[in-house]
């Protein structure tokens, strides 16, 4: 019996590790090939005409923002001087209990005044509504706190413009960012109806009045790793996906949307973790289910910047709720998951997400603890063991290279040769237990989702400070 | 056993390519950071080279390198787009006597996309007139970004034979809107014969399209053209016209727009309510009071800051009245003084 299980497992797992470094490495090849054209495509892109142009869309821009005092003022200012040619900042300060308003009507000279906004959805009360003195497109909406997603809603109500912008209060945004991740609406208005940008680690950089002014490599050994990853994940998988217009989430810290069509499908979820997925779910499910044409496109050139977490206790509460998220969105639309109806997105997005990212963590989990049993009960060769072992961690290296490559090749905002090599390092060290924590953390979802945990957790924000290094 | 070979062989050969792609960087990296310090280098050197060339007052070139000619040629390129005139003519000069348009139309027929777009993107900085034709034909090209470097280009040449060309191709979504609205919008109001012509097209996208640039580089002789599409069939029509028409109409206008203000179309009566604004009537003000506090958020918003726009005190005085949407607006006028148009 216990031989039985262990074979079937063993093939199992042998089937499941070929399938999935498949479509990475199929990924990895698509992913440099779009870059390599988009690399190209700078030799004659329009965005100088672009910035220029009366028919260049305006946008709202919207800033959920709770307990963010440390940074809000630097994020504030970087989307303030955006180079774009009409948009507004409106600021949704989330019933914060530290000094963010403070800071904003200090900072900003804000002074109140009655704006009516749309209640086509619904959110938590709102308090009061203020105007910057000096800058009248900056608004700051002050409100009970209702979470996130119910903060980005309010924000939809309130946005002026046909397109909105949600980013993270922590994120700083670069200038030419919003025209950058705008260009695919332009091109095709009505077509695209969302686009997102890269989100890279701001830890390390040298930021100064909500400019990245300087890239650097964090100090911390934990963020360096996440430089790694982020890399892997928007370079390859994003914009992989891309290709086959299955795009499952435009990050929540830097996505554009029509505001038209966030309203129709009723705004973001506010009963998840994971509302940035589950809004582009729903788009999917929304147009794909109107049969209406349609694009939700990654771009990889716009840079949001963010500060991720530098130690274990906020990095795991971070990746449990990202998976959170993750499988809340996908239980909640479980049954767009192998129907043709659906497309692409229905035939191959949600199953490859449902089979290899949530699942992903249990199947590997698994596997670390029947391979021993399998091995000290003679049912498994240590020579086969040790093969399949080094497999998965060459694969490992060689797709974390592959990603810091396409970065070099594509963008190479990394310009201190020290600096890459040491991220080359921290991508073959990060096979050596990193990947392995962030895969156990990832499998606590599960636990989290069922004793009903539903909080953000709490990361210590060093803010993106005016001068000096983050 | 012959499953762990496998296994053995595929690391082996995993590992050799990462080992490959990391050497590759290196060499990469190493030319690379060479090479952009020489390029950044010839253009600091060439700098004042390449700024008496635009002002004419350099009659012979100095003898250079192939890397010296290539860096004054991104530089002349760079100038190139934000430069008219005399300036512009100088430097197509320059680029037709090192035999670059040649090189570039020649491009222009290449198997790779990419290269032929990067052609006819140079040739829009280049500025030679020489370029036209090819540029033309680029218009038809299977590639999307082939076509809307062409049709940039064709609009800082000020190419008024590309006016329908490119107007077609927008019609049938070979050109983005925005690409087929710049160009037209370079190409100037030698277009707008055209775009009148095209006000009684059968194709209400073609109709909405010509009415989107008539308002941007119109004038107010065009803007009887233009009230006409009020009472269009298709409501982008409708919609485009009032836009238009706030941009280049005039007080006679007034009437029409107001009997806009009961298009059925929330669109329609937000542009028309907005035209009004920009054209300053004071006779809309009641109607607009009206609105600003029965009709639905947008259409109530732009009748409000119409009436901001026409008279702030009428805004103030009448923000009772006129619902939330007009509070809104007169309490923006007691902070800046006005609202932005």
């Amino acid at each position: 019996m216990l031989e039985t299980i262990l074979q079937a497992f063993g093939l199992f797992v042998l089937a499941y590790f070929f399938v999935l470094n498949l479509i990475y490495l199929g990924f990895t090849l698509v992913a440099w090939r779009s870059i390599s054209e988009h690399v190209r495509k700078r030799g004659y892109d329009s965005t100088t005409e672009a910035f220029a142009s009366p028919l260049t869309p305006a946008v709202s821009v919207l800033l959920p923002a709770y307990n963010e005092e440390p940074g809000v003022v630097e994020s504030v200012n970087s989307l303030v001087s955006l180079r774009y040619p009409v948009h507004e900042v409106i600021v949704v300060n989330d019933g914060s209990t530290d000094g963010t308003m403070a800071a904003l009507t200090d900072e900003f000279d804000l002074v109140e005044v009655r704006r009516p906004i749309r209640d086509s959805i619904q959110t938590k009360r709102v308090r009061g509504i203020y105007v910057s003195r000096r800058d009248r497109d900056l608004w700051v909406i002050d409100k009970e706190n209702g979470g996130k997603a119910d903060a980005l809603n309010c924000g939809v109500n309130a946005a002026h413009f046909s397109y909105v912008c949600a980013v993270d209060a922590d994120a700083v945004i670069e200038h030419d960012a919003l025209l950058h991740v705008a260009k695919p609406i332009m091109d095709d208005p009505h077509l695209v109806a969302a686009t997102g940008g890269i989100v890279r680690v701001a830890n390390g950089c040298r930021v100064e009045h909500g400019e990245v002014l300087e890239v650097g490599l964090p100090k911390n050994r934990l963020a360096i790793f996440q430089v790694v990853e982020y890399f892997r994940a928007f370079l390859v998988g994003r914009v992989g996906w891309t290709k086959f217009n299955s795009l499952l989430i435009i990050s929540g810290a830097f996505g554009l949307f029509k505001r038209s069509l966030v309203e129709e499908i009723g705004g973001y979820w506010t009963e998840t973790a994971g509302e940035d997925v589950e809004l582009v779910v729903r788009m999917h499910r929304h147009l794909r289910t109107l049969n209406v044409p349609y694009r939700i496109v990654f771009v990889p050139d716009p840079v949001c910047w963010t500060e991720c977490p530098e130690d274990l206790k906020a990095l795991s509460s971070q990746r449990r709720r990202w998976h959170r998220g993750l499988l809340e969105t996908l239980w909640r639309h479980r049954s767009m998951t192998f129907r043709p109806r659906y497309g692409t997105f229905g035939l191959l997005g949600l199953p490859y997400f449902l089979l290899f990212e949530a699942l992903g963590p249990l199947i590997e989990i698994l596997g670390y603890l029947l391979f021993p049993i399998a091995y000290l009960t003679g049912h498994l060769s240590a020579s086969y063991l040790l093969a399949f072992l080094g497999l998965a961690l060459v694969l490992g290296i060689c797709l974390s290279v592959a990603a810091l490559v396409l970065e070099e090749f594509g963008f190479r905002r990394h310009t201190r040769q020290r600096d890459v090599a040491t991220l080359f390092m921290y991508g073959v060290l990060e096979n050596l237990g990193y990947r392995q924590l962030t895969t156990f953390w990832r499998a606590l979802s599960f636990v989290d989702l069922l004793r009903g945990k539903s909080s953000w957790g709490e990361m210590t924000r060093k803010g993106l400070a005016r001068g000096g290094r983050s | 056993m012959l499953v762990t070979d496998l296994i053995e062989v595929v690391s082996l050969a995993f590992m050799g390519t990462t080992i490959v792609s990391l050497l590759a960087l290196i060499v990469q990296r190493t030319v690379l950071t060479r090479s952009q310090r020489m390029v950044l280098e010839a253009e600091r050197r060439l700098r004042p080279l390449a700024h008496a060339l635009v002002e004419g007052e350099l009659p012979e070139l100095p003898r250079m390198n192939r890397r010296e000619r290539q860096a004054l040629g991104r530089l002349l390129s760079r100038y190139s787009e934000f430069l008219t005139g005399a300036a512009k003519q100088y430097i197509a000069s320059f680029f037709e006597k090192e035999g670059l348009v040649d090189v570039e139309i020649r491009r222009l027929r290449s198997r790779r996309a990419w290269r032929r777009a990067t052609a006819a993107h140079l040739l829009g900085d280049i500025g030679s007139s020489r370029a036209l034709d090819s540029l033309l034909i680029a218009l038809e090209d299977r590639d999307r970004d082939v076509r809307s470097a062409a049709a940039m280009s064709l609009g800082r040449l000020g190419a008024e034979e590309a006016i329908v060309p490119i107007l077609d191709a927008e019609v049938l979504r070979q050109l983005p809107e925005a690409v087929a609205g710049f160009a037209l919008l370079a190409i100037g109001p030698e277009a707008v014969p055209e775009l009148i012509t095209l006000l009684g097209h059968d194709n209400p996208a073609v109709r909405a399209t010509a009415l989107r640039v008539l308002g941007l580089m119109g004038s107010a002789r065009d803007a009887d053209h233009i009230a006409e599409r009020l009472v269009d069939s298709s409501k982008e029509v409708r919609a485009r016209a009032a836009i238009a028409l706030g941009r280049v109409g005039a007080a006679h206008h007034t009437t029409r727009l107001l009997e806009a203000l009961d298009d059925p179309v929330v669109s329609v009566r937000a542009a028309s309510a907005a035209a009004l604004g920009s054209i300053g009537d004071a006779r809309a003000i009641p109607a607009l009071v009206d609105m600003s506090s029965t009709d639905v958020y947008e259409a109530a918003q732009a009748a409000a800051r119409s009436i901001a726009l026409i008279d702030p005190d009428a805004a103030i005085s009448n923000s009772e009245e006129g619902g939330p949407q007009l509070q809104a607006v007169a309490d923006m006028i007691r902070i800046f003084g006005a609202i932005d148009a």
